[in-house]
């Protein structure tokens, strides 16, 4: 009797070990991903000053925890590390990426915006330059002898989250987890 | 890899639909001029983005890309959002008759993803009032 209760107790030891381990190793994975997802989101968008490149963040679902702040290249001090509770593990969503730059919404191309010439030239080289349409988007710069500039497409947002860009930089950043095993 | 086959999938379409509106409205499209400044009449801009291409997890062929569609439809601000959303309708009714094609031997196959959207937006600045629709697509060129 007391044989079976100590290979109870063992099999039960084993599980909380392996289930541990597996839970560190998915906050390694979530992590990697974020961060290059986020180093993703900074190399496709817009950068004239750098701030609404080096504005992007990552909160943890369900707390108020947000990573260390920083811009870009963005590590893994600034995603916030997950619970290794089985509560955190069973959501659907474990982190939020978001830009706190105050025109992020202008800037991925979401709503038209007034734009003045900040007196200084973009640290990204220019993509486009001329007139900026009547749409009053960001992107939408028709060539022409104008001198409104943009230094990423039109709809680069829409086009790195569906256009296959998105999961690269997910699969890069499960890889590199495997790899290094940070967490 | 024939991106202006991909394109003219989804860009025909529209044109054909939105012309057949009464009255017909202008559909502008990458690299044509579109309405003049302070316009205030209604139109549409299509933007047709490539994002991968020959991602050979998609299908066995090498001609395959995927990418974004969005669809802006403008019309008069003021009055209401009933024009913006027949607009709108018109391109969610063609983005929706896209995937009934099936996959032949021959010419483009495209298939259209979920459709985020309408987001309607106007501010002080724009003359217009502004209807927004997103998808993903995928497309394989066949011959």
């Amino acid at each position: 009797m007391a044989k079976s209760l100590d290979v109870k107790n063992f099999r039960k030891q084993i599980t909380k070990e392996l289930d541990k381990k597996m839970r560190v190793k998915l906050n390694a994975i979530t992590r990697s991903a974020a961060k290059e997802v986020m180093n993703g989101l900074a190399e496709a968008g817009p950068v004239w000053s750098g701030e609404f490149r080096d504005s992007w963040k990552a909160t943890l679902l369900g707390s108020n925890a947000i990573g260390a702040t920083g811009g870009y290249p963005y590590s893994l001090k600034n995603i916030p590390k997950i619970p290794l509770t089985v509560k955190q593990l069973k959501r659907t969503y474990q982190i939020q990426i978001f830009n706190t730059a105050p025109h992020a919404l202008i800037a991925m191309d979401k709503e038209p915006g007034n734009f003045v010439y900040p007196g200084f030239e973009p640290l990204k080289p220019i993509h486009a330059r001329g007139i900026r349409n009547v749409t009053g988007l960001r992107g939408d710069i028709e060539a022409g002898t104008g001198n409104n500039r943009s230094t990423a497409p039109l709809d680069w947002y829409e086009n790195y989250k569906k256009g296959g860009q998105f999961k690269r930089r997910v699969n890069k950043g499960v890889a590199l987890a495997r790899i290094l095993g940070k967490g | 890899m024939n991106y202006q086959k991909i394109r003219a999938q989804v860009e025909n379409p529209l044109l054909t639909a939105f012309g057949a509106l009464s009255p017909a409205v202008p559909v502008f499209f990458d690299n044509i001029t579109a309405a003049p400044l302070n316009s205030t009449t209604e139109y549409v801009r299509v933007n047709v983005t490539f994002g991968l291409t020959n991602d050979p997890t998609l299908t066995s062929s090498i001609d395959n890309a995927r990418g974004a569609i969005v669809i802006r439809c403008f019309s008069k601000k003021g009055e209401g959002p009933a024009r913006n959303q027949t607009l709108i309708t018109t391109a969610v009714d063609v983005l929706e008759t896209l995937n009934d094609s099936t996959k032949g031997t021959t010419g483009t196959y495209f298939k259209v993803g979920s459709i985020d959207g309408p987001s309607f937006s106007s501010n002080e600045d724009a003359p217009l009032f502004m209807g927004t629709i997103e998808t993903s697509y995928v497309a394989t060129v066949l011959s």
